[in-house]
């Protein structure tokens, strides 16, 4: 996970309020230096190749596979938002293994909801991936989103803030 | 109603002249051949008493009264130097019904979204004994033998290709072929090539499970005797289901695994359990077309083995795997191929298998049918085909059939000897077949 590594997906300009500083899509990206963009990179293959069939290119999904565009990251702000994100079937059981997932899971909440990413988020690593993911959510998983989609939502009305 | 519409409703009650075949395979039809199809359908023989009666009787009786008008005469003269001894007329409308319990040599025969077919298949008299239609080509069908009922589930849009989309399972009397109820499905089905695991019973046949897939998969659990729909179980990852234990259901998992769910008497789930991972969905997985013998159901996989895993108990219980193909059969890479690809007797497994297997090849039709022994683990028999075979299926015992549709029809073997028996024609075909002997 080089670009963990090397360029820190939440800046210090971002805590200070500022707009997240991101892995730039340049030119000749390797498979170790991800783009954002759509198009380009290993984590953008690995997703259109195993997410975006059901949660659509633009992240938006359906209303049973969920819309990760804009809310995605709003998970990290409640307990066991963290976890579900490894452990949703879709994640837990695909056939990727667990460094190329940590980088999918990584990319995707930069590149459908950035905005939603807590400052003390640290990026998901391979050993944390792919310790969760040994539990996937088989049954549960429709009641466990909902739960924790309530959690976001008191949260956000805690704060005074409209939701996203 | 066109006059073509009215041909084409009798001539798929029975379709048993060339004149038929030609106008449901072409558009393009003049007033003599409608006249000879409405002609040759309605002649009275004794095959048509079986039929769904009224209606075909009805539209003979419309059209026919149009078209005697113009060119009758013409076709009368025709058709009499065709059957010389015309049939005795019969009075009409004529319904007749079918028997409670449907002959083992009867099977349905599924048109992918054209219609059912009820055929008997140990006739060469291409008997179609009935037929039920399909909105949508991924209907499915399920034959009670617990009562006398048979469901098909299906899918409609408003206008037809758009609109308001209804999901629901109409529910039918097997004697008379008439809609005795429906229950509308508040989740959408998963629409896919007819396969099996997509609508199957559990419960004793009290229940019916339907898998969705939107593209989340869930299980809908139907109620078959209140006729209600009882809930949906989120089955993430997860495809198909199959009948397991008392009251419940097996999914096979993307991972590899399988996981069992049983179900209280009102479709809630009460216990889960989940398999090792034993499916080698990138290397070689399973074909989802299996073969019930006793409560063991026998897994083709891609390459050539075979994977039983017993439904009987509350969990589904893995069963190890062994090969279809013998180390002297390896070199000329010998694997499963065609659509419905394994079908049993109730006690060996047939498997549609074809040589220089490669990636892909899984769907090309066979020229081969093995016979195996489960028990020995053992091939006892080698059914070399008149023509490669898309889908297999077995009539049940004492004399069971080999039934193997083919691209241009269905042949008939004698399960036991292999021998040929008939090929009977199966219009309006435009795709692989799933076949539904009555086990």
């Amino acid at each position: 996970m080089l670009f963990l590594a090397a360029q820190p997906l939440v800046s210090d300009s971002q805590r200070a309020g500022a707009a997240p500083t991101l892995p730039a899509a340049s030119a000749g990206n390797s498979a170790t230096t991800p783009s954002i963009e759509a198009g380009s990179g290993r984590a953008w293959q690995n997703w259109a190749l195993n997410c975006q069939g059901c949660h659509l290119a633009d992240g938006q999904g359906t209303q049973e596979t969920g819309k990760l565009s804009g809310t995605v990251a709003k998970f990290l702000s409640v307990s066991g938002g963290r976890e579900y994100l490894v452990r949703v079937p879709g994640v837990a059981t695909s056939a990727l293994p667990d460094d190329e997932l940590a980088e999918l899971i990584n990319w995707v909440l930069v590149r459908f909801d950035k905005q939603d990413i807590p400052r003390s988020f640290r990026p998901f690593t391979p050993t944390e991936v792919g310790r969760l993911r040994t539990q996937p959510l088989r049954l549960e998983v429709g009641q466990t989103r909902e739960g924790l989609l309530k959690k976001v939502d008191a949260k956000v009305s805690a704060a005074g803030r409209p939701t996203g | 109603m066109t006059s073509l519409d009215v041909c084409r409703r009798v001539a798929i009650s029975e379709v048993t002249s060339p004149a038929c075949h030609f106008t449901l395979m072409d558009d393009r039809h003049s007033i003599v051949r409608l006249l000879k199809v409405a002609w040759l359908s309605c002649r009275p023989r004794p095959c048509a008493k079986q039929l769904r009666g009224s209606l075909r009787m009805h539209a003979c009786t419309a059209h026919l009264t149009l078209v005697l008008v113009s060119a009758v005469l013409s076709t009368m003269v025709e058709a009499s130097e065709e059957f010389p001894t015309p049939l005795p007329s019969e009075p009409i409308p004529s319904v007749a019904t079918l028997p409670e319990h449907y002959p083992a040599t009867w099977a349905f025969l599924d048109y992918s979204g054209n219609r059912f077919e009820l055929r008997n298949v140990g006739s060469d008299a291409h008997e179609v004994k009935g037929e039920l239609p399909a909105r949508d080509a991924t209907a499915a069908l399920l034959i009670a033998n617990h009562r006398q009922e048979i469901y098909l589930a299906d899918t409609v849009w408003s206008r037809t290709n758009y609109g308001t989309r209804t999901d629901f399972i109409d529910i039918y009397d097997p004697k008379t072929l008439n809609v005795t109820g429906e229950i509308v499905l508040p989740t959408p089905r998963g629409l896919m090539s007819p396969r099996e695991g997509t609508f199957t019973f559990t419960d004793s046949q009290r229940m019916a499970l339907v898998f969705n897939f939107t593209p989340a998969s869930s299980i809908t659990v139907v109620d078959l005797v209140g006729r209600k729909v009882l809930g949906k179980i989120d089955v993430p990852g997860c495809s198909l289901a199959y009948p397991t234990g008392e009251r419940g259901f097996t999914t096979l998992c993307q991972s590899g695994t399988a996981m069992t769910v049983q179900l209280d008497a009102h479709g809630k789930p009460v216990a889960r359990s989940e398999s090792v991972v034993f499916n080698a969905v990138d290397t070689d997985p399973l074909l989802t077309a299996s073969a019930l013998i006793g409560k063991i159901r026998y897994f083709p996989t891609m390459l050539g083995h075979v994977r039983p895993i017993d439904f009987g108990p509350n969990e589904a219980k893995i069963l190890p795997e062994w090969s279809l193909v013998t180390p002297e059969d390896a070199s000329e890479h010998w694997a499963p191929g065609g659509w419905q690809v394994s079908a049993t007797d109730d006690r060996l497994l047939y498997v549609l298998m074809h040589p220089d297997a490669r990636e892909g090849s899984q769907k090309i039709p066979s020229p081969e049918v093995w016979v195996f022994d489960v028990t020995a683990q053992k091939r006892v028999a080698r059914v070399r085909l008149v023509r490669p075979g898309v889908s297999v299926a077995v009539t049940p015992a004492p004399e069971p059939m080999l039934l193997v549709q083919t691209q241009t029809g269905l042949d008939v073997y004698n399960a036991s000897s292999g021998a040929w028996l008939r090929t009977l024609a199966l219009p309006g075909l435009n795709t692989r077949m799933l076949i539904y002997p009555l086990h």
